[in-house]
């Protein structure tokens, strides 16, 4: 029995050296010769399948291939919403660089805005933040067969509006509330439907009448069951060049929009920008984050990449890292002229009857 | 429509192209047959092989590969009662106690050709109706799915294996602790006492892993001896040539033809609508399989017609979702979840315009699904013989290997140490619940179907308020299930009339 | 008997987790995990009611096998199951590689079986799980909180 006890811890030990190759060393080395050959590991905090898990997908192979590491394997950690790869993130004890998340920090903002910082270990500033890859507008969608295809439909309407949606803070019923309070229209908000793709699915049926949603996904929606009625933001989105926002909107066929709905519209646009973030965790070494970055730009204009990004009829919309985390500390300083109370209710209360 | 059936089969007669379905297949087959590693996870660990491909040969493979988990999966559920993936969780109700008297053989042999012919089943349906898709699809709205899972539902009653009271606990249980973790009706998370770990809930696949699994394996190390409690039947004859026993378990499927037929067409009606899940496809198919059957006592110990029904139902199920997976770019199920996303890395975008350019890769898509069926089923049945040799292996030898794969099954689908603590606790009420006759797949389907009952009531009230069962199909649907339901009791309380009536007339 | 009604007792949990939070959330959230959690405590303490009532040799048929089942104690079961359990701190501690080497060299030799099969098994079966799931697919399988501070 003793013997066989010796072997095992034998072969554990054997197993330990060979596996974790003896530990790191902490030698000061370039940002470059750091990387070449290494893993860098992908964090995904979210489900396979989703909008999230392809981008990162697609984006992993360049990361490894504009930094000189041998592969960046993607991962996906989809527990807590979020949450638990965000905490792993950031909590890294090795912060050593190899290890990269795409994360949204629109959906962080939002938490700390409306106060459900619960579960979140992380002070989101504090990540290092490595580029934006792209951001999605958001537009509101109609079927077709309701009368809600234009604005006047919208503010004329002899029945509640039905909003459908999968989460309150997410784009689609977000979107639709957000529009309720600054037409004053009568919306009932319906919560429920397992994702955005069931969303689209009620929403081509008929069970509800409006949602919101973004970017890629809605231009490919509008068609003949589905029409966009105008973009919940400030500029266009250049693959509906037609649509007009709904000031554009508003301001055509003469209704007005309150006050508080457009400061709130406005104060939801700039969260939005900060989607689809490339993190590292707190304690990454300067240098190496500014390779990160450096990586991450180089990536941005590779040809492949764009190629690549063209072919799942995808847009970017790139910022450095840096710049993002200035615009995402200027959205917090910015609230503070906006009624939080009355925000919180509009997105989570008003319209869910 | 019509250019596409040349052209889809054109794309599947190059040497690369078959030699990857023959590849998916086999591939599909193992990963299916390995406790733990069924279904979706299998898929996900595929994707990184599939980048490389052209799109076409890429989806292919992953059809292939998809399609025939659950023929593997149900040599599992036959000779270990532990479910190879969720799909084959119905078939060891009665695929078990066939293998345990020794009949494992024939279980296998019906399994496999129910999953072959079923798939075929699927994949014709799925060609004859891909110009309906669209209308057909839009025609399931949450008034009519909901009708659907309540009906589902209500086969925890008739699952068989045990005292009445003791199912309803079971299926208690489960709709209990599927209610744990995040509601999305209200967007808050249920008794997650504040852990990130069950904010979610539970996941699925360490719940059966440790209820199905785990009492087996704990079995196996406690006496070291085989699953089989029979000794193995002397067979002479060549290696891989079939037993008397597989003979007649094919045969059994086409004396059962008209069962096979109603569980295939359940199988795909239920794959069609998006939101309900193959888990549910099987027990309906069960369910119904119990109440027609004229041997209903026998479910439960041993019947083949609960082998057939469900296996027919899971295969036929995946030529229904692939319709609205390739109509909207909606899922049909959690498997195809994955292989949409296949499909937009590759560049492609299912969808109406997608029915129209690439109505090629469509066809050959269900070229592939009947293909790999057929393939799939053939391989194993060649191989029957070898494969139920398994449970007469030792005992001490296969319980680690078996552990192993539930564990990194259990971690597999979400990355976390805290659902192999979960398996390991839901290990041991499984054991208590095979000691004690409480029904464990019936914990299953409540907890599969639980909250999303919960869910399509919950948005059918708010988008079409309190009337919304007189839609015309949810109306359909309702009246059928009432009458299916109530179908034997009433048929019993009016024979025990006639018996009282035509005056055999003795006292009880 | 006891292990019955101690089974059915530890079912109470899941109502009583229920009520517990009764006030905690909205009347819609709450809704159908009180019916179902109230449907669970009336069907438990029928069964608890009607235990003592029941034939004990029917209980010895298990209903997936239709056949008698072991009747085992605790002391048997204590070591097996913990030959079970072993694995959740040994894949925590040193990961998913070395326990599958480990453990299943530890467990096939310490049954008695042969040298051939309590090397060749585990090394066939680390091999494998090594070269599908790190080489080829990449998928990064736990390394166990050992490693990470080597």
């Amino acid at each position: 029995m003793k013997r066989f006890v010796f072997v095992a811890l034998a072969l554990v030990l054997v197993f330990g050296l060979v596996f974790s190759g003896c530990g790191g060393s902490s030698v000061k080395m370039s940002p470059e010769e750091f990387y070449k050959g290494k893993t860098i590991r992908f964090i995904i905090p979210y489900g396979t399948g989703g909008g999230y898990d392809t981008w990162g997908r697609m984006i992993a192979p360049y990361i490894a291939k504009h930094t000189g590491a041998a592969n960046a394997i993607p991962e996906n950690i989809s527990e807590g919403a979020g949450r638990v790869g965000q905490n792993m993130v950031y909590n890294d004890k090795n912060a050593d660089g190899l290890m990269v998340a795409l994360t949204g920090a629109d959906e962080m903002a939002m938490s700390i805005l409306l106060g459900n910082t619960e579960g979140m270990e992380f002070d989101w500033l504090k990540f290092a933040w490595l580029g934006r890859v792209t951001y999605e507008d958001a537009v509101l969608l109609a079927n077709a067969k309701s009368p809600f295809t234009t604005i006047e439909g919208l503010v004329n309407a002899k029945t509640t509006i039905k909003a459908g949606g999968h989460e309150k803070l997410a784009a689609q019923l977000a979107g639709a509330c957000l529009t309720a309070s600054a037409l004053n229209l009568n919306v009932k908000a319906i919560l429920g439907y397992a994702g955005s793709k069931e969303t689209t699915l009620a929403l081509q049926r008929g069970e509800v009448d409006i949602a919101t949603m973004s970017g890629a996904s809605a231009v490919k929606l509008v068609g003949d069951e589905v029409k966009a009625v105008f973009i919940v933001g400030e500029t266009r989105m250049p693959a509906l060049p037609n649509v007009p926002t709904i000031f554009e909107a508003a301001k055509a066929a003469n209704i007005p929009v309150t006050d508080e709905g457009a400061k709130f519209i406005k104060l939801w646009y700039t969260t939005r920008v900060l989607m689809r973030e490339l993190f590292a965790p707190a304690n990454t070494p300067a240098d190496r984050v500014e390779f990160l970055r450096d990586a991450v730009e180089k990536m941005m204009n590779d040809p492949d990449f764009k190629a690549e990004v063209n072919k799942a009829k995808y847009e970017t919309q790139y910022l450095r890292g840096d710049a993002a985390q200035k615009m995402a500390k200027e959205t917090m300083d910015s609230l503070k002229s906006v009624n939080m109370a009355e925000f919180k209710k509009v997105l989570l209360e008003k319209y869910y009857k | 429509m019509l250019e596409g059936i040349y052209d889809g089969f054109l794309l599947l007669m190059n040497a690369n192209t078959i030699m990857f379905i023959i590849v998916g297949v086999i591939a599909g087959l193992i990963i299916g047959i390995i406790p733990g590693l069924g279904g979706v996870i299998g898929l996900v660990l595929m994707l990184p092989f599939v980048y490389k491909m052209d799109p076409a040969t890429g989806l292919i493979f992953l059809l292939a590969f998809h399609a025939v988990t659950c023929t593997g999966g149900s040599i599992t559920a036959i000779l270990l009662d532990v479910p190879g993936t969720l799909s084959n969780a119905a078939t060891l109700i009665d695929g078990f106690p066939m293998s345990q008297k020794g009949e494992g053989d024939r279980a296998i042999g019906a399994a496999l050709t129910s999953s072959m012919l079923g798939g075929i089943f699927g994949g014709v349906v799925l060609a004859v109706l891909i110009p309906l898709i669209r209308p057909i699809v839009l025609l399931f709205g949450s008034p009519e799915i909901f009708m659907m899972m309540l009906f589902g539902i209500s086969f925890i009653a008739v699952l068989g294996r045990g005292s009445q009271i003791k199912g309803l606990i079971s299926g208690s249980m489960g709709i209990l602790l599927a209610f744990f973790g995040y509601a999305t009706i209200a967007g808050v998370p249920r008794y997650s006492f504040g852990t990130l770990s069950l904010y979610d809930g539970f996941e699925l696949i360490p719940i059966v892993l440790g209820l199905f699994a785990l009492p087996e394996v704990l079995d196996l190390v406690t006496t070291g001896g085989t699953f089989a409690k029979v000794p193995p039947p002397a067979v002479k004859g060549k290696r891989f040539s079939l037993t008397a026993g597989t003979i007649q378990g094919i045969g059994d499927v086409f004396r059962h033809w008209m069962l096979f037929l109603r569980s295939s067409v359940i199988g795909t009606i239920i794959g069609i609508i998006p939101g309900v899940g193959g888990e549910t496809a099987v027990y309906v198919a069960y369910g119904q399989a119990k109440q027609a059957s004229k041997c209903k006592d026998e479910f439960g110990k041993g019947c083949i017609e609960g082998v057939i029904a469900p296996e027919s139902a899971n295969n036929a199920k995946e030529g229904g979702s692939l319709m609205p997976t390739l109509g909207f770019g909606i899922p049909g199920s959690t498997g195809m979840a994955i292989l949409l996303g296949a499909f937009f890395i590759m560049g492609l975008e299912p969808g109406p315009l997608f029915l129209r350019e690439h109505i090629d890769i469509v066809w050959s898509l269900v070229y592939t699904l009947i293909g790999a069926n057929i393939l799939g089923a053939l391989i194993c049945i060649v191989f029957a013989k070898q494969l139920s040799k398994v449970s007469f292996v030792r005992g001490h030898i296969l319980a680690p290997l078996i552990l192993i794969c539930c564990l990194i099954g259990a971690y597999a689908p979400t990355n976390s140490i805290m659902d192999l603590m979960w398996m390991f606790v839901f290990g041991v009420i499984g054991y208590a619940m095979r000691r004690y006759n409480y029904n464990r797949p019936a914990l299953v389907l409540g907890f599969v179907l639980g909250p999303e009952v919960e869910r399509y009531l919950h948005l059918s009230l708010k988008a079409y308020g309190p009337l919304f069962f007189l839609k015309p199909i949810a109306l359909i649907l309702l009246i059928l299930f009432i009458v299916v339901l109530a179908y034997n009791p009433i048929k019993q309380a009016w024979n025990r009339r006639r018996m009282t009536k035509g005056g055999l007339g003795y006292e009880r | 008997m006891k292990g019955r009604i101690g089974f059915l007792i530890f079912l109470l949990i899941f109502p009583a987790i229920v009520y517990f939070h009764l006030p905690k959330y909205s009347f819609e959230v709450n809704l159908w995990p009180t019916v179902m959690g109230t449907v669970l405590l009336v069907l438990v303490v029928a069964q608890i009611f009607k235990e003592p009532r029941l034939k004990s040799e029917e209980q010895c048929i298990s209903i997936d096998t239709g056949k008698a089942m072991e009747q085992r104690t605790f002391r048997q079961l204590i070591v097996p199951a913990l030959w079970i359990i072993v694995t959740f701190p040994m894949v925590y501690i040193l990961g998913f590689t070395v326990t599958i080497f480990l453990y299943s060299f530890l467990y096939i030799r310490l049954h008695k079986q042969s040298w051939i099969a309590s090397i060749v098994i585990p090394a066939v079966t680390t091999g494998v799980v090594y070269f599908i799931f790190i080489m080829t697919l990449k998928f990064r399988l736990y390394e166990g909180l050992l490693f990470r501070f080597m």
